[in-house]
């Protein structure tokens, strides 16, 4: 009895406190899986995993700790799969870096949703992950360095050139479209 | 050769993280800057096209749905893996120290609460005794006849626990010898029949209702003490009794 009581009280403190994230949550998932279904399977076993722990979050930030097991458990799920087609940071060698140096003069008047939505893409994962826990969901540079385990200074960094991969990708799908 | 003011203090002032002297400082940066001013403006053409809704992926009702319902299961069954377990962990131990258990407890657990419930009865019909007597010459021979066994009867009123007399039973199946003591206002009920099984020492049952179990093996009978007396004295009546010629 007092088993039951006490798991209907947690079941409703996850109600009031997780599960109102889980959409923003799943929208991260989204766009790092790349699909539907991974995105949900990710999700759920990230519920499942924040249910088992709801008891021992020490941070205020409920939505900043659930954001951290989404995106752990969808990084787990990646390298299982292998379904890593986009290169990971490391492997950017540098033909990029000489690319990316390369001030773009050129700024879009209106940029189109299809290209960027193509542009967000083919960034490498953490750098995707980076611009959409900043420009999707509006985290602070704090919560994202708590998110992805990361000194600010590297969020600031992978922003810098999410962005500039971000625009050289579109200059060049409207270049090609033109 | 790019621009190390991009790579840092730009973005925190795209993204509003600068305190005033830092935001004025990218800003006088940016007049001489062609790369910052063009990152800039990019960044906000971004932000502006990223607004849109359609970027933010909305789960389906049916996922939110299957979501929920697995944290139910987290929920209603004790089902997770440590709870499982656990379960498993102490059925295993059980099956393998049941036995045991068993043959501490002679033919076991209902029997006990058997004792216990035949201890009330006993207390409750005003059938205390059939035979009232302090004298164990007078009550060993009064099962004569009633019981297919003669059982051992002995006084303790010199250690404190007087004989106040006897009763026929039903017990695991057969009538039965009980014998009743008296200690300090409190009644004991004893049990006894024959039975093969030799050796077994005095053990302590679980407490039914508040009334304490003993058990034991001796002369050829099974024997079950029961009563509201505390375990102790109890245990000292059931080894005095035991020990008795």
């Amino acid at each position: 009895m007092l088993f039951r009581v006490k798991a209907d009280d947690k079941r409703k403190r996850f109600d009031t406190l997780v599960m109102p994230h889980s959409s923003s949550a799943y929208n991260l998932a989204r766009w790092l899986l790349g699909n539907d279904a991974d995105a949900e399977d990710v999700l759920q076993d990230a519920l499942i995993r924040a249910f088992r722990n709801l008891d021992s979050v020490r941070s205020p930030n409920i939505r900043a700790w659930l954001f951290q097991i989404v995106r752990n458990t969808a990084y787990t799920q990646m390298r299982g799969k292998k379904a890593m087609v986009d290169q990971s940071i490391e492997e950017i060698g540098d033909t990029q870096a000489n690319e990316e140096s390369n001030p773009v003069a050129l700024v879009l008047q209106a940029i189109d949703r299809a290209n960027l939505r193509q542009a967000i893409d083919a960034l490498p994962v953490e750098y995707r992950e980076a611009i959409v826990l900043r420009e999707l969901e509006g985290l602070s540079y704090r919560e994202i360095s708590e998110i992805a385990d990361i000194p600010i200074g590297t969020v600031m960094s992978r922003l810098a050139r999410a962005r500039t991969r971000m625009q050289h990708s579109l200059i060049a799908a409207e270049r090609d479209g033109a | 050769m790019s621009c190390k003011t991009k790579d840092s203090l730009l973005q925190g002032y795209i993204d509003g993280e600068l305190d005033v002297v830092h935001s004025l400082e990218v800003e006088s940066h940016m007049e001489g800057c062609a790369e910052c001013q063009t990152a800039y403006r990019a960044a906000l053409s971004q932000r502006a096209a990223l607004s849109d809704p359609s970027f933010n992926f909305q789960p389906s009702a049916a996922a939110q749905q299957r979501w929920s319902r697995a944290v139910s299961q987290e929920t209603s069954s004790p089902s997770s893996f440590w709870r499982k377990s656990t379960g498993y962990a102490m059925a295993a131990v059980l099956i393998v120290l049941l036995p045991f258990i068993w043959l501490q407890m002679g033919p076991g657990d209902p029997l006990a609460s058997a004792v216990v419930d035949a201890h009330i009865r006993s207390l409750q019909a005003n059938h205390l005794e059939d035979v009232i007597s302090t004298d164990q010459h007078t009550v060993k021979p009064w099962f004569n006849g009633k019981l297919d066994y003669s059982p051992p009867v002995t006084d303790l009123a010199s250690q404190g626990f007087p004989l106040i007399g006897g009763r026929l039973d039903y017990m695991a199946d057969r009538p039965v010898a009980a014998l009743v003591y008296h200690h300090a206002k409190h009644i004991i009920n004893v049990f006894v029949w024959p039975s093969d099984r030799s050796g077994g020492g005095l053990t302590q049952g679980p407490t039914h209702h508040g009334y304490n179990v003993f058990h034991w093996q001796g002369k050829q009978m099974t024997w079950w003490a029961t009563s509201d007396l505390n375990p102790t004295e109890l245990r000292q009546f059931c080894e005095l009794l035991k020990d008795a010629g």
